[in-house]
């Protein structure tokens, strides 16, 4: 239903999207997570046909996105950054968008804004910036479109409401299945909620898979300082760290330490851990050339 | 997560897939854009009225407070359709810069244009109506304050036919009006920063065309903004005036739709 090839998209001097390729063929709850500047928005508008790919393709429900009426009226995309008319209040705009998208559920839409205690006689513009995101998700989850893509969808709300958002998103979910894509950076709060990851890094994609996947993505091997390091020459290290003295802690890709040719002795003398996938996410998009006690100690 | 087997989430997932046509989304959207930008009406509305001041040609007396005399010596209808053209460049303007609004409910570049110019075209017909009604109108604002009011008598032999000519003259004119400055704005759109640039760039060119133009073709070489006005106002045959105008307006939307077409919703 969704399907990169080879997406790349350049802005003036810029590389948003570099040759990302994925398919998302089955309803579920995909969360997109990536740093900021990852390349996250520019999927997203792409796949709703805002943006033309510089190169390869974007396929929404078998058809070319880009300025295409079938995605139009499919997909909807809610961002921080949308236009409303200033004239309209919020039960204005509802009834807008339900005149658009046929599947509008407008009592779910007004007794979310009942829920969240938001009046249908206030403007868009005067909104807070929580209850502004907390609109839009509501127009987005009324909506009920095919595939629904929530561009950072918390932006500004307390912690509180952000747990009852996810919570609204899944218990959505589960009467109306679709394909919701929700991107973040932090992926800890949504994680209970995600069936599969798309991890984009500097435009590319990293990994998409099921979320069980990236649980066990990395792993940290503790052991004594000689015994590590000579570990760290065989592997891609992600962290290293002298934990006391007599101990020495290392963070490196499970599926690489699992393949390798290391004796069984060697690997009963050191201690494993899992590294959760919110943590394995921070280790891989780190940025390289030394750490921030470098700049302080320099 | 879901409690659903996986062939039955798909199957629900493909009964919410709607395909409704681009005319469809267009036609819902020039209601929508017509109901969100009803206060432009206002605006016409007031901006003729500022027209009536400007319409007025009169002169005032009064004696001693015993009498007040109040004489329109004629009114010109020019004032009324220079703000009427304004106002229409400025709706041109306003449709073409809220093209960034193509993330608002259900868009394309197509259905925006098509309910672009359909809502210019129903600003066009409401201003060439206001504008047609526009003697009628002084003539009850003039009710209002005088106890008699007399029409010349070349008003009264004014027949249906004039009164149709004058709606269909004026609200053609004033869709070219409009056209023009929606092209502008979409260009503006477009190009963004270049657009000063270029506008920069065609002003030289102009300026510098004509200083050469003098220079080879001496004094007689000459071209104004009347030359272009002439080109409409002056036809004496219908058709052809009639052919000038609907060949300006469909070039002004050929061009807005090139300048259109492939856009991208990227602010």
């Amino acid at each position: 239903m969704i399907r990169c090839k080879e997406l790349t998209k350049y802005f003036t001097g810029t590389r948003a999207l570099d040759g990302c390729s994925f398919e998302i063929s089955e309803p579920g709850i995909t969360g997109v997570i990536g740093v900021n500047g990852a390349g996250k928005t520019t999927l997203f508008k792409s796949i709703a046909g805002f943006l033309k790919p510089t190169n390869g393709e974007v396929y929404v429900l078998e058809e070319p996105a880009f300025q295409n009426i079938t995605v139009a009226q499919n997909v909807i995309l809610i961002e921080e950054g949308m236009n409303f008319y200033q004239s309209g209040n919020l039960q204005e705009l509802m009834d807008t968008y339900s005149r658009f998208y046929l599947n509008y559920d407008m009592k779910l839409a007004k007794g979310l804004l009942r829920y969240f205690n938001l009046s249908g006689a206030l403007k868009y513009d005067e909104l807070s910036k929580g209850m502004a995101s907390t609109f839009r998700l509501i127009l987005a989850l009324s909506a009920r479109a095919p595939i629904t893509l929530l561009d950072e969808p918390t932006s500004g709300m307390d912690p509180g409401v952000r747990k009852d958002l996810y919570d609204i998103i899944l218990k959505d979910f589960i009467q109306v299945p679709r394909m919701i894509l929700i991107s973040s950076h932090y992926l800890g709060e949504m994680e209970r909620i995600l069936e599969n990851i798309l991890f984009i890094h500097e435009g590319k994609v990293l990994k998409h898979g099921a979320l069980e996947e990236f649980e066990t993505l990395l792993i940290a091997i503790q052991g004594a300082p000689s015994l590590v390091r000579s570990l760290e020459d065989q592997f891609a290290v992600y962290e290293t760290k002298d934990i006391g003295e007599g101990l020495r802690r290392i963070v490196v890709e499970k599926s690489e330490f699992d393949h390798s040719k290391i004796a069984e002795e060697l690997r009963a003398s050191l201690t494993i851990q899992e590294i959760s996938p919110e943590d394995s996410f921070v280790y891989l998009t780190r940025r390289k050339g030394g750490g921030i006690d470098e700049l302080y100690h320099s | 997560m879901s409690i659903l087997p996986d062939e039955k989430e798909a199957a629900l997932m493909n009964s919410i897939i709607h395909k409704q046509t681009q005319v469809a989304i267009a036609l819902e959207q020039i209601k929508d854009k017509f109901y969100h930008n009803v206060n432009a009406f206002m605006h016409l509305i007031l901006l003729q009225m500022l027209g009536y001041f400007f319409a007025y040609n009169y002169s005032m007396s009064s004696g001693g407070g015993e009498f007040f005399n109040f004489t329109f010596k004629y009114m010109s209808p020019n004032a009324l359709y220079v703000m009427t053209i304004f106002w229409m460049i400025i709706q041109g303007f306003t449709l073409a810069h809220e093209k960034s609004r193509q993330y608002y409910a259900v868009s394309n570049n197509f259905t925006a244009y098509f309910s672009d110019i359909a809502l210019l075209e129903i600003y066009a017909v409401i201003a060439g109506l206001l504008t047609m009604f526009s003697g009628s109108l002084l003539q009850v604002f003039s009710s209002l304050f005088f106890d008699t009011v007399t029409l010349h008598s070349s008003y009264a032999s004014l027949g249906i036919m004039n009164y149709l000519s004058l709606f269909f003259t004026g609200t053609l004119y004033f869709l070219i009006f409009g056209s023009a400055a929606y092209l502008v704005g979409i260009l503006r759109v477009r190009f963004r920063a270049f657009f000063v640039l270029g506008t920069f760039v065609a002003m030289t060119l102009l300026l510098l065309g004509a200083i050469l133009g003098v220079r080879f073709f001496g004094s007689a070489f000459s071209f104004s903004i009347n030359t272009l006005f002439a080109f409409y106002l002056y036809e004496t045959s219908f058709i052809m005036w009639l052919i000038k105008v609907l060949v300006t307006i469909a070039v002004l939307y050929l061009l807005s739709y090139a300048g259109i077409k492939n856009l991208e919703v990227n602010k």
